[in-house]
Protein backbone atom coordinates (compact mmCIF):
# COMPACT_ATOMS: atom_id res chain seq x y z
CA UNK A 1 0.00 0.00 0.00
CA UNK A 2 0.93 3.61 -0.68
CA UNK A 3 0.42 7.19 0.82
CA UNK A 4 1.34 10.87 0.44
CA UNK A 5 1.73 13.77 1.58
CA UNK A 6 3.24 17.43 -0.20
CA UNK A 7 3.71 20.68 1.62
CA UNK A 8 3.29 24.17 0.01
CA UNK A 9 6.39 25.76 2.02
CA UNK A 10 5.13 29.07 1.07
CA UNK A 11 1.45 28.75 1.94
CA UNK A 12 2.38 26.50 5.57
CA UNK A 13 4.34 29.69 6.43
CA UNK A 14 1.10 32.02 5.67
CA UNK A 15 -1.15 28.97 7.16
CA UNK A 16 0.76 27.60 10.57
CA UNK A 17 2.92 28.98 12.89
CA UNK A 18 4.95 25.78 14.01
CA UNK A 19 7.16 27.90 16.31
CA UNK A 20 3.35 28.80 18.47
CA UNK A 21 3.80 27.21 22.35
CA UNK A 22 2.33 24.05 22.74
CA UNK A 23 2.18 23.07 18.55
CA UNK A 24 5.19 20.96 18.28
CA UNK A 25 4.54 19.15 21.43
CA UNK A 26 1.30 17.89 20.39
CA UNK A 27 2.74 16.71 17.33
CA UNK A 28 6.14 15.39 17.89
CA UNK A 29 7.53 12.77 20.40
CA UNK A 30 10.45 13.93 22.79
CA UNK A 31 12.82 12.14 20.53
CA UNK A 32 11.86 14.27 17.75
CA UNK A 33 11.32 17.30 19.08
CA UNK A 34 15.13 17.09 20.50
CA UNK A 35 16.28 16.57 16.59
CA UNK A 36 14.05 19.81 15.93
CA UNK A 37 15.70 21.58 18.30
CA UNK A 38 19.39 20.40 16.75
CA UNK A 39 18.63 20.96 13.67
CA UNK A 40 19.95 23.79 11.67
CA UNK A 41 17.14 23.85 9.73
CA UNK A 42 14.53 22.85 11.80
CA UNK A 43 11.23 24.39 10.18
CA UNK A 44 12.41 21.91 6.95
CA UNK A 45 12.60 18.73 9.42
CA UNK A 46 9.02 19.64 10.81
CA UNK A 47 8.00 19.85 7.83
CA UNK A 48 9.68 16.85 6.35
CA UNK A 49 8.47 15.04 9.76
CA UNK A 50 4.59 16.14 9.68
CA UNK A 51 4.73 14.67 5.89
CA UNK A 52 6.23 11.22 6.81
CA UNK A 53 3.58 10.91 9.00
CA UNK A 54 1.15 11.87 7.38
CA UNK A 55 1.58 9.53 4.38
CA UNK A 56 2.21 7.09 6.35
CA UNK A 57 -0.86 7.86 7.96
CA UNK A 58 -2.79 7.44 4.69
CA UNK A 59 -1.28 3.88 4.77
CA UNK A 60 -2.61 2.87 8.11
CA UNK A 61 -5.96 4.57 7.15
CA UNK A 62 -6.49 2.18 4.13
CA UNK A 63 -5.27 -0.82 6.47
CA UNK A 64 -7.67 -0.87 9.55
CA UNK A 65 -10.03 1.28 8.29
CA UNK A 66 -9.66 3.72 11.29
CA UNK A 67 -9.58 6.91 11.74
CA UNK A 68 -8.05 9.29 14.35
CA UNK A 69 -5.68 12.26 14.77
CA UNK A 70 -2.72 10.99 16.37
CA UNK A 71 0.59 11.91 15.47
CA UNK A 72 2.41 11.40 18.13
CA UNK A 73 1.41 7.33 17.61
CA UNK A 74 3.65 8.11 14.35
CA UNK A 75 7.29 7.80 15.31
CA UNK A 76 9.51 9.04 12.21
CA UNK A 77 12.91 8.45 11.92
CA UNK A 78 15.13 10.17 8.89
CA UNK A 79 17.68 7.56 8.15
CA UNK A 80 19.47 10.27 5.28
CA UNK A 81 18.41 13.60 4.89
CA UNK A 82 20.61 15.94 2.03
CA UNK A 83 19.28 19.20 0.77
CA UNK A 84 16.83 17.64 -1.68
CA UNK A 85 15.76 14.23 -0.59
CA UNK A 86 15.58 12.16 2.43
CA UNK A 87 14.68 8.92 3.45
CA UNK A 88 13.41 7.30 6.33
CA UNK A 89 10.80 5.15 8.19
CA UNK A 90 8.11 5.64 10.11
CA UNK A 91 6.88 3.24 12.85
CA UNK A 92 2.66 2.75 14.11
CA UNK A 93 2.34 0.45 16.79
CA UNK A 94 3.20 -2.36 15.05
CA UNK A 95 3.87 -1.23 11.55
CA UNK A 96 6.64 -0.07 9.82
CA UNK A 97 6.40 2.56 6.74
CA UNK A 98 9.13 2.93 4.38
CA UNK A 99 9.48 6.75 3.53
CA UNK A 100 11.05 8.52 0.37
CA UNK A 101 10.71 12.28 0.21
CA UNK A 102 11.72 15.37 -2.33
CA UNK A 103 12.59 18.45 -0.86
CA UNK A 104 12.22 21.83 -3.34
CA UNK A 105 12.03 25.39 -2.43
CA UNK A 106 8.89 25.17 -3.04
CA UNK A 107 7.76 22.37 -1.75
CA UNK A 108 8.27 19.09 0.06
CA UNK A 109 7.01 15.97 -0.84
CA UNK A 110 7.04 12.48 1.22
CA UNK A 111 5.92 8.81 -0.41
CA UNK A 112 5.45 6.25 2.15
CA UNK A 113 5.21 2.34 1.32
CA UNK A 114 4.68 -0.78 3.46
CA UNK A 115 6.70 -2.68 0.44
CA UNK A 116 9.35 -0.13 0.23
CA UNK A 117 9.29 -0.99 -3.80
CA UNK A 118 9.65 2.92 -4.83
CA UNK A 119 10.41 1.84 -8.32
CA UNK A 120 6.83 0.56 -9.03
CA UNK A 121 5.25 4.00 -7.55
CA UNK A 122 4.49 6.86 -10.48
CA UNK A 123 4.44 9.98 -9.09
CA UNK A 124 3.52 13.31 -10.74
CA UNK A 125 3.47 17.03 -9.18
CA UNK A 126 1.86 19.64 -10.33
CA UNK A 127 1.43 23.18 -9.56
CA UNK A 128 -2.37 23.60 -9.24
CA UNK A 129 -3.61 25.99 -11.97
CA UNK A 130 -7.20 25.65 -13.71
CA UNK A 131 -6.19 22.28 -15.15
CA UNK A 132 -5.24 20.24 -12.46
CA UNK A 133 -6.78 17.19 -14.15
CA UNK A 134 -3.44 16.22 -15.45
CA UNK A 135 -3.87 12.46 -15.18
CA UNK A 136 -7.88 12.44 -15.19
CA UNK A 137 -8.06 12.54 -18.47
CA UNK A 138 -6.89 8.67 -19.27
CA UNK A 139 -8.03 7.06 -15.83
CA UNK A 140 -11.27 8.20 -14.04
CA UNK A 141 -10.77 8.98 -10.57
CA UNK A 142 -12.96 7.05 -8.25
CA UNK A 143 -13.81 6.71 -4.39
CA UNK A 144 -15.30 3.56 -2.75
CA UNK A 145 -17.55 3.03 0.38
CA UNK A 146 -15.68 3.89 2.54
CA UNK A 147 -14.00 7.10 1.02
CA UNK A 148 -10.37 5.88 -0.39
CA UNK A 149 -10.08 6.61 -3.59
CA UNK A 150 -8.89 4.50 -6.54
CA UNK A 151 -7.94 4.84 -10.16
CA UNK A 152 -9.98 2.80 -12.69
CA UNK A 153 -8.66 2.19 -15.86
CA UNK A 154 -11.14 2.29 -18.99
CA UNK A 155 -9.21 0.48 -21.47
CA UNK A 156 -8.50 -2.43 -18.51
CA UNK A 157 -11.21 -2.11 -16.01
CA UNK A 158 -8.69 -2.40 -13.65
CA UNK A 159 -7.94 -1.01 -10.68
CA UNK A 160 -5.20 0.75 -9.39
CA UNK A 161 -4.04 2.35 -6.14
CA UNK A 162 -3.73 5.98 -5.98
CA UNK A 163 -2.59 8.02 -2.88
CA UNK A 164 -4.22 12.56 -3.63
CA UNK A 165 -2.53 15.06 -1.58
CA UNK A 166 -2.87 18.50 -2.07
CA UNK A 167 -1.75 21.86 0.19
CA UNK A 168 -1.56 25.34 -1.19
CA UNK A 169 -0.96 25.70 -4.84
CA UNK A 170 0.46 22.09 -5.79
CA UNK A 171 -1.39 19.10 -5.98
CA UNK A 172 0.37 15.44 -6.19
CA UNK A 173 -0.70 11.87 -7.35
CA UNK A 174 0.81 8.83 -6.97
CA UNK A 175 0.10 5.27 -7.96
CA UNK A 176 0.99 1.61 -8.48
CA UNK A 177 2.16 1.01 -11.94
CA UNK A 178 0.98 -2.50 -13.12
CA UNK B 1 -24.93 24.83 26.87
CA UNK B 2 -24.33 22.56 23.86
CA UNK B 3 -25.42 25.17 21.44
CA UNK B 4 -23.31 27.65 23.15
CA UNK B 5 -20.14 25.63 23.30
CA UNK B 6 -20.96 24.79 19.28
CA UNK B 7 -21.23 28.78 18.88
CA UNK B 8 -17.62 29.01 20.40
CA UNK B 9 -16.35 26.70 18.19
CA UNK B 10 -17.48 28.39 14.96
CA UNK B 11 -15.53 31.00 16.37
CA UNK B 12 -12.21 29.08 17.00
CA UNK B 13 -13.13 27.07 13.31
CA UNK B 14 -13.93 29.89 11.04
CA UNK B 15 -10.57 31.25 10.54
CA UNK B 16 -8.86 27.78 9.08
CA UNK B 17 -12.20 26.21 6.99
CA UNK B 18 -12.30 26.37 3.58
CA UNK B 19 -15.85 25.21 3.24
CA UNK B 20 -17.90 28.31 4.16
CA UNK B 21 -21.31 26.44 3.73
CA UNK B 22 -20.07 23.36 6.04
CA UNK B 23 -19.34 26.63 8.96
CA UNK B 24 -22.83 28.35 8.31
CA UNK B 25 -24.28 24.76 9.03
CA UNK B 26 -21.84 23.96 11.90
CA UNK B 27 -23.56 20.55 13.67
CA UNK B 28 -22.17 17.93 15.72
CA UNK B 29 -21.83 15.93 12.83
CA UNK B 30 -19.67 18.26 10.86
CA UNK B 31 -16.46 16.62 9.98
CA UNK B 32 -13.50 18.64 10.64
CA UNK B 33 -11.34 17.77 7.47
CA UNK B 34 -13.92 15.88 5.42
CA UNK B 35 -16.64 18.44 6.08
CA UNK B 36 -14.94 21.99 6.84
CA UNK B 37 -11.96 20.93 4.73
CA UNK B 38 -9.18 22.04 7.25
CA UNK B 39 -5.78 21.17 6.84
CA UNK B 40 -4.91 18.44 8.68
CA UNK B 41 -1.98 21.18 9.92
CA UNK B 42 -4.55 23.41 11.44
CA UNK B 43 -6.32 20.50 13.59
CA UNK B 44 -3.10 21.25 16.21
CA UNK B 45 -4.31 25.05 16.10
CA UNK B 46 -8.00 24.45 17.04
CA UNK B 47 -6.98 22.21 19.57
CA UNK B 48 -4.57 24.60 21.09
CA UNK B 49 -7.32 27.16 20.45
CA UNK B 50 -10.31 25.15 21.85
CA UNK B 51 -7.76 24.28 25.83
CA UNK B 52 -7.64 28.38 25.94
CA UNK B 53 -10.91 28.75 25.11
CA UNK B 54 -11.93 26.94 27.34
CA UNK B 55 -8.89 26.46 29.87
CA UNK B 56 -8.97 22.79 29.47
CA UNK B 57 -5.88 20.42 28.46
CA UNK B 58 -6.79 18.40 26.07
CA UNK B 59 -4.54 15.45 26.50
CA UNK B 60 -2.91 12.54 23.55
CA UNK B 61 -6.13 10.68 23.70
CA UNK B 62 -8.91 12.88 23.51
CA UNK B 63 -7.00 14.82 20.37
CA UNK B 64 -7.28 11.21 18.94
CA UNK B 65 -10.83 11.49 18.76
CA UNK B 66 -10.91 15.57 17.50
CA UNK B 67 -12.12 14.72 14.23
CA UNK B 68 -15.45 16.61 14.58
CA UNK B 69 -17.83 19.14 16.23
CA UNK B 70 -19.91 16.48 17.83
CA UNK B 71 -16.19 15.02 19.17
CA UNK B 72 -14.87 17.76 20.46
CA UNK B 73 -18.25 19.06 22.36
CA UNK B 74 -18.37 15.80 24.57
CA UNK B 75 -14.50 16.40 25.07
CA UNK B 76 -14.59 19.99 26.33
CA UNK B 77 -18.05 18.70 28.35
CA UNK B 78 -16.14 15.79 29.79
CA UNK B 79 -12.73 18.39 30.82
CA UNK B 80 -15.08 20.89 32.30
CA UNK B 81 -17.49 18.49 34.19
CA UNK B 82 -14.00 16.84 35.64
CA UNK B 83 -12.23 20.50 36.80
Amino acid sequence: MIGNDIVDLAYSRQQSNWQRKGWIDKIFTTDEQLQIRASTQPERLVWLMWSMKESAYKIYNRMTRERSYSPKKFVCRVVTISDTAATGYVLCLERCFSTKSVLTTGFLHTVASSTADFDVINISIKKRAKDCRFLRRSFSLLKDQTGIPYLLDPMTGNKLTVSLSHHGSYEAIIFVRE
Amino acid sequence: MEEQIIDRLREIIMPYAKDQNALNCLSRNSDFINDLKINSANLVDIILDVEEAFNIEIDNEAMEQMLSVGAAVDIINRKLASQ
